[in-house]
């Protein structure tokens, strides 16, 4: 999974509880702010585990950092597909996408006011590459360099597309590399043992961004404040709250105003509201299923013949109105706002007849199958639990026995990750907003494939398209690769795309400027 | 002043308790006749209010949920009463032990029970359903872990104060076993009382039950399970259909157990019985 809420519902019910006994203190503080500047109060979900960027890899770790720390470049409102300046004013790269090179701008300062320069950059992105945790996978094959005080040159060992969006990921966002050396941080090869600075980033703002951290938590609640010395213009507001509230407290806070945004609910819980903006659109997590194609895990899951009958035993429309309002089935792996993605029509549609035609190739004889995911886990205002019992209930009527395994997300993160679950319902939000985050996962032998016990040597042709895309500079071309790279996983694979989740943000008439974004949800620094 | 308090007939609360479990036991064997539909059949819109089809409203994936409730009484009646059976069986066979022998074997039992009841009893069945998975075999064999000590101190007591009378050793003199002892001559005296902890403690392991399927640690999906119904709920405070139903199950099956367990306390248990009389 690329963006995972990892917080507990039952951990977030507890905060709920708090955060309404705290309702009226939270009134206070705003009230009481005002004077000085508007506070803003946002209910979410936690996911985030860190909020050392070079570390961080959740999507509310992303909204967070991405008002602390700046970037080379950076998206606008909900366009993920074109980086725009922020640190570095202009970029140009070579032919074959090899070397790109970034001019920064002279102004920045951090939040201490010491200036902003290359150096930073090489330290911070040496940080993200060597601490090898989760994010470090975006510089692979990458090397940054700094020829002079304000440029930055970025050298990719292959051709790479799509080093301009992986660069406005809030993991690249830029510390002071002095501050936080001298806080243990560690930027150079072994920094996975040798970096201690994590702690220190999760209780002091090491950037240049808009806003400082000024209360962490994991659980309860995530402050930030304006940051004085910042070098663009003053964000509208002085103080952001951010709280650890369950879906339906969030309901209950936006309605009454006790909260501005509320960042989770679903389509359904909109519905009985008023008085609020709700903002919907298409979100570009893909839901899907897999079927674990390792023998030795199942040797029911692992044949073809049954993916395909699980495959064919879907009703999607279902699924997309189960789902609510501004969902559309998943066409494909690769989300409809990025390159390469399959049209609708190109969309795997419910065949029962195919199913059970399939599902009969099969040494199925009805056996319970285990369906593992996150029990009591909700994404983007979903259930797992709900979602996984539309989906068995589906499969039940050609003849496909599921038992459903819900499980606590760090245990069922566990048995994802090693492989060993025969089947799964997960999502995957980008980490990256660019189709080769989902080539260079999805693919036989790749990362999320493992999971789906999916060896590199299963689909030599789709490997090598893989590799082929990998390299290819011409748009159109790559494109064209996407959609082929897709159209075999949806031919061939264990991969089951299900539906692109509805993105509904409710908000009080006083904030203005809200959009959804794929990266970071929801930008901070934009809001008025 | 009562006069026979022996008497169901003269104890409302009795016949409310036993009216009430009695039509939860022919709901749960009844239900698929009773129940309007399959419990978990997606056959309805999602999150419907009561209405004339679905008197009960639908949940969050279009089940009827006045089939949900319904069919939940199979699950939860059993298995309430089951960990009950459990509880009693092993706290009176490890109090019955640590009381007639006493000494070491005494000391050791009743520390060890000491630290199950040291822990609270949610946390502790929590840690142990978490650790051994979603399941509602597990929830339940969590339950009965910290449900049992209660009845081994009740037991120990009752046969520390029993063993050395006359009957016993007389029973003993003339050549009875340990066993006889125990199962002959003490059974007797410690099964009304044991019968009445039970009787009592069944609403605390249903809502204990309950409690654990509530925080996603019992029954599994699809299940029509009380406590999961309720959780469910609760993730939608505005469908308040979804939570009052199986709320109000769970409510009305705990209270028929407490009136009856003190309806069985009144009957069985002599110092209450005379304490009523006077």
């Amino acid at each position: 999974m690329g963006t995972l809420k990892l917080g507990r519902n039952r951990l977030a019910a507890v905060a709920g509880a708090l955060a309404l006994v705290s309702s009226s203190f939270i009134l206070q503080t705003t009230s009481s702010s005002a004077a000085s500047g508007r506070v803003l109060v946002i209910d979410s979900e936690f996911n985030h585990k860190t909020l050392d960027p070079q570390r961080e890899f959740e999507d509310g770790g992303n909204m967070m950092d991405r008002a602390i720390y700046d970037t080379l470049l950076t998206f606008k409102g909900n366009d993920a597909s074109k980086p725009v300046p922020s640190i570095a004013l202009s970029y140009n790269s070579n032919a074959d996408s090899t070397v790109y090179t970034f001019h920064l701008r002279k102004a920045a300062r951090f939040s201490d006011g010491t200036p902003l320069t290359s150096a930073d950059v090489v330290y911070s992105y040496g940080r993200l590459k060597n601490i090898q945790g989760n994010p470090s996978s975006l510089m692979a094959g990458l090397t940054a360099t700094a020829p002079d005080k304000y440029t930055v040159i970025i050298t990719a060992d292959q051709p790479d597309t799509a080093v301009p969006v992986k660069v406005a990921g809030p993991e690249f966002g830029i510390v002071n590399s002095k501050m936080v050396a001298a806080h243990g941080g560690y930027a150079l090869v072994g920094a996975d043992t040798k970096d201690k600075a994590e702690n220190f980033l999760n209780t002091t703002s090491a950037g240049s961004g808009p806003y400082m951290l000024s209360k962490f938590s994991l659980t309860t609640e995530v402050d930030l404040i304006a940051n004085p010395k910042y070098w663009g213009k003053q964000p509208a507001y002085s103080k952001i709250v951010i709280r650890n509230v369950t879906q339906a407290v969030q309901a209950l806070d936006v309605q009454k105003g006790v909260a501005n945004i509320a960042l989770d609910l679903s389509p359904k819980q909109t519905d009985s509201l008023s008085g609020v903006n709700v903002t919907a659109g298409v979100s570009t997590t893909v839901w899907f299923l897999y079927s674990n194609a390792n023998p030795t895990i199942s040797s029911v899951t692992s044949d073809p013949n049954f993916q395909s009958a699980v495959r064919y035993a879907l009703n999607y429309s279902d699924l997309t109105a189960f789902a609510g309002k501004g969902s559309i089935q998943a066409a494909g792996i690769i989300p409809s706002a990025f390159q390469g993605s399959l049209k609708p029509a190109d969309a795997t549609k419910q065949n029962i007849a195919l199913a059970k035609a399939d599902l009969a190739k099969t040494a199925y004889k009805g056996e319970p199958i285990g369906l593992r995911y996150w029990g009591g886990g909700a994404w983007e205002g979903i259930s797992f639990d709900d979602f996984a019992t539309v989906i068995s209930s589906q499969l039940a009527a050609v003849g496909i026995n599921l038992k459903l395994e819900p499980t606590p997300v760090g245990d069922a993160l566990t048995t994802y990750r090693n492989g060993t679950d025969t089947m799964g319902l997960w999502f995957w939000g980008p980490d990256w907003p660019d189709s080769s985050n989902y080539s260079q996962n999805f693919g036989p032998g790749k990362k999320v494939g493992l999971r789906a016990g999916w060896a590199a040597s299963a689909a030599p042709e789709i490997t090598k398209l893989i590799n082929a895309v990998a390299i290819e500079s011409d748009p159109k071309k790559r494109a064209a690769q996407y959609r082929q790279f897709q159209l075999d996983l949806n031919a061939n694979s264990p991969f089951i795309p299900l539906i692109q989740s509805p993105a509904i943000l409710v908000s009080t008439k006083s904030v203005i400027g809200i959009a959804t974004n794929p990266i970071w949800k929801v930008n901070l620094t934009e809001l008025k | 002043m009562r006069k026979n308090p022996d008497s169901p007939i003269r104890q409302p609360l009795a016949v409310i308790g036993v009216t009430i479990l009695t039509i939860w036991i022919l709901i749960a064997i009844f239900a698929p006749l009773i129940a309007p539909s399959n419990p978990i059949a997606q056959n309805y819109g999602q999150l419907l209010p009561p209405n004339s089809h679905n008197w009960f409203g639908t949940d969050s994936v279009g089940r009827d949920v006045l089939s949900r409730v319904i069919y939940g009484a199979r699950i939860t009646l059993p298995l309430s009463m089951m960990l009950v059976i459990l509880a009693m069986l092993v706290g009176t066979v490890i109090g019955a032990i640590a009381g007639y022998f006493g000494g070491w074997i005494d000391a050791a039992l009743m520390r060890f029970t000491d630290v199950v009841l040291a822990f609270p009893g949610i946390i502790l069945a929590m840690a142990v359903a978490a650790a051994l998975g979603a399941e509602l075999r597990n929830a339940v064999f969590a339950v009965v872990l910290v449900a049992w000590p209660t009845y081994a101190r009740l037991v120990r007591g009752l046969i520390l104060s029993s063993k050395n009378a006359d009957y016993v050793t007389s029973s003993r003199l003339l050549g009875a076993s340990t066993t006889r002892a125990l199962f002959v001559d003490l059974r007797p005296n410690i099964s009304g009382p044991v019968f009445v902890l039970a009787a009592l403690e069944a609403g605390n392991g249903m809502l204990l039950l309950s409690g654990l399927s509530f925080l996603g640690l019992g029954a599994r999906p699809p299940s029509a399970e009380w406590g999961a119904m309720v959780s469910a709920g609760a993730n939608n405070f505005d469908k308040w259909w979804l939570a009052v139903f199986p709320g109000l199950a769970i409510l009305t099956a705990v209270l028929a157990f407490n009136f009856l367990g003190d309806a069985l306390r009144d009957i069985l248990d002599p110092r209450t019985a005379k304490a009523l009389r006077e």
